[in-house]
């Protein structure tokens, strides 16, 4: 995994994470590789992987026993929190994008319209 | 003593190609110059005697005089000569080698769990035991030279059959003596650990410091025992006896300061 | 805590090249120890392991001044050439009570090294595999890694790298040198600067990330601009 350097690593692998759980890549009470294997498999350092479980178990976002893999969780309230989430912060840097070179609301809405449908479309071609 | 043993199969491993291939070279070398003496000397004779038309005997007398083993022998001593040259650079290389090459062994010796001790120990141990064998085999040379010298020189330019026991020279220098060995391996010891002492300076401290040291502990070894023997010898506070028993306690105690000072630099103040 | 206090080395009469060096590597991080070419990081390693005398410092290594649980890979071969892989792992084995056997036929085999390898014919990055192995191969909670990465192909950097990534991470604090900052950036923990022969800045990688929106390499540019 290829990993921006000026953003905090583990971040970006919960990052990683939640974008799968938001598409349901990763359904709700799969199990997931152990702290050991996903560092090996990201080629991050195992104490970042400890983090990454850590943070995420703190967020609700994985469930885990004693001696047993950990599984995504299966609450849905979490799951909608996360694309929630995803959703604002895309919104958020997109928004300060466009304010930034000036361009009215309504003109925005209908590029953003545009571009979703051609993106869509381009997809269902692909 | 674990590691030392280990430490001193390394050395000898690491010397062994060195050793064998010098070895070989200086037995054969002492061969051969048996054979080209007795060569040598056969053909002198003839010469005088073809040239100068007279006997045999009295071309004996002009070659020197009937050939004796002494005679086969004579390059020997510079045989050893050169030997003792080459002992003492192995007693250069058995630390440079560590040092200077493709890998640093010096850094795995000194980050070995254990005492440091062992490495000087190690090193002094294989070269001891190169001069040792270098001792055995010469003797062994020797013997075989013996029946070489018998075999191959004719009877009548032989001055006497006996191979060993008139000659001073041989009977000083080649002796089968186990005391006199000793006595040698224990004075070789002192040598070879002085420089390993100079070794260790020099690998301790900038150049201007380390030629101080040196010239400082050899300042120390002669200076006070001349002065103090002079002093004896004069004033004939002692005896000739005891003055002798004194040099050789001075020289002791000296090496006893040498190895603790050795052991000092390679705990404290070695660096690679 | 592998503790550093006030490193002092200087080398003749020229200007100290340590000048009270202190900084702490903590247990089961990477930190990473970064300083201009020549500045002292090798020697700094060097004399943690005592290869180099001290003018003046302590190092103390969970409390005890011992330095029998770090381990040392140094940037060059400290096994004799003539030896192979093998020999160099039954030398280890005989000298070190801590040597892990399975984990050298481990790392051996990750490496593809063989045990018939005779090191002097080994490639740069080969030797560098084999010094690895040594290394890790020491039960030991504390490794020094003198520039593991330095002029070694793509791929074996690549390996070295996994390393990092791995399970033999576990349970060890590691103090590393590299001028190549770019390929292990997102493996770092903590960062330790060094200029002028003293530590001016101690940085955790991701805290200055989350924080500052920085890089290491952001970060090394801004403290050693002059």
């Amino acid at each position: 995994m290829e990993f921006d350097q000026r953003s905090p690593v583990y971040l970006q692998v919960i990052r990683w994470f939640k974008e799968r759980i938001a598409t349901g890549e990763f359904v709700g009470g799969q199990e997931i590789p152990s702290r050991r294997a996903l560092a090996a498999e990201l080629g991050i350092n195992p104490n970042t992987a400890q983090k990454v479980y850590k943070e995420m178990e703190e967020q609700q976002l994985i469930t885990t026993e004693r001696n047993v893999p950990s599984r995504i969780t299966t609450d849905p309230q979490v799951v909608e929190r996360v694309r929630s989430e995803l959703l604002s912060e895309a919104v958020a840097q997109f928004v300060t994008a466009v304010q930034a070179i000036q361009v009215p609301l309504d003109e925005v809405m209908s590029t953003v319209q545009t571009v979703y449908q051609t993106n869509e479309r381009g997809e269902l071609d692909a | 003593m674990r590691k030392f043993m280990m430490l001193l199969n390394e050395e000898l491993k690491r010397g062994a190609k060195f050793y064998l291939i010098t070895l070989v070279g200086l037995v054969v070398l002492e061969f051969l110059s048996v054979i080209y003496e007795i060569k040598n000397y056969q053909s002198n004779v003839e010469e005088y005697m073809r040239v100068d038309r007279i006997s045999q005997i009295e071309a004996i007398r002009l070659a020197g005089g009937p050939f004796n083993f002494g005679d086969a022998t004579s390059y020997f001593q510079y045989i050893i000569a050169i030997a003792m040259m080459l002992i003492l650079l192995l007693s250069f290389q058995v630390w440079y080698r560590d040092w200077f090459g493709e890998s640093k062994y010096i850094y795995r010796l000194l980050m070995l769990p254990g005492k440091r001790t062992a490495i000087l120990m190690s090193k002094l141990t294989a070269v001891i035991l190169t001069i040792a064998s270098f001792i055995g085999i010469q003797w062994v040379v020797l013997l075989l030279s013996g029946s070489l010298f018998k075999w191959l020189t004719p009877e009548d330019l032989m001055e006497s059959k006996r191979v060993f026991g008139e000659n001073r020279i041989i009977s000083m220098f080649y002796t089968f003596n186990i005391a006199d060995t000793l006595i040698i391996l224990l004075v070789s010891t002192l040598v070879v650990s002085f420089v390993f002492h100079i070794i260790l300076i020099e690998r301790s401290y900038r150049k201007p410091i380390a030629i101080m040291h040196v010239v400082m502990d050899v300042v120390l070894l002669i200076v006070p025992l001349v002065g103090l023997v002079y002093f004896f010898e004069n004033t004939h506070f002692l005896y000739p006896d005891q003055i002798t028993t004194f040099v050789i306690g001075y020289f002791l105690l000296y090496f006893v300061y040498v190895y603790w000072k050795s052991i000092r630099l390679l705990n404290y103040k070695i660096s690679i | 805590m592998l503790e550093v206090h006030g490193l002092h080395k200087k080398y003749g009469r020229k200007r100290p090249v340590l000048q009270g060096v202190s900084f702490t590597v903590p247990p089961n991080q990477l930190t990473c120890l970064i300083g201009l070419n020549g500045e002292g990081k090798s020697t700094i390693l060097k004399s943690i392991m005592g290869l180099v005398p001290l003018d003046a410092g302590t190092i103390v290594v969970d409390g005890e001044m011992s330095r029998e649980r770090i381990a040392f890979v140094p940037d060059l071969s400290t096994m004799p050439g003539y030896m192979t892989v093998g020999d160099a792992i039954l030398y280890m084995e005989d000298f070190y009570p801590d040597w892990n056997r399975k984990t050298a036929e481990e790392l051996m085999a990750f490496f593809k090294l063989l045990s018939t390898d005779k090191i002097s014919d080994l490639s740069k990055g080969n030797k560098a595999k084999v010094n690895l192995l040594l290394g890790f191969s020491l039960d030991r909670p504390y490794l020094l890694l003198d520039e593991p990465l330095a002029g070694i192909d793509l791929f074996t950097k690549e390996q070295i790298a996994w390393i990092f990534s791995s399970h033999y991470m576990e349970g060890r604090g590691i103090l590393m040198t590299t001028h190549e900052i770019a390929e292990v950036e997102h493996l770092i923990d903590r960062v330790v600067f060094l200029q002028d022969g003293k530590i001016i800045h101690e940085d955790d990688a991701e805290e200055m990330r989350e924080l500052y929106g920085k890089s290491v390499q952001d970060r090394m540019r801004e403290v050693f601009q002059r």
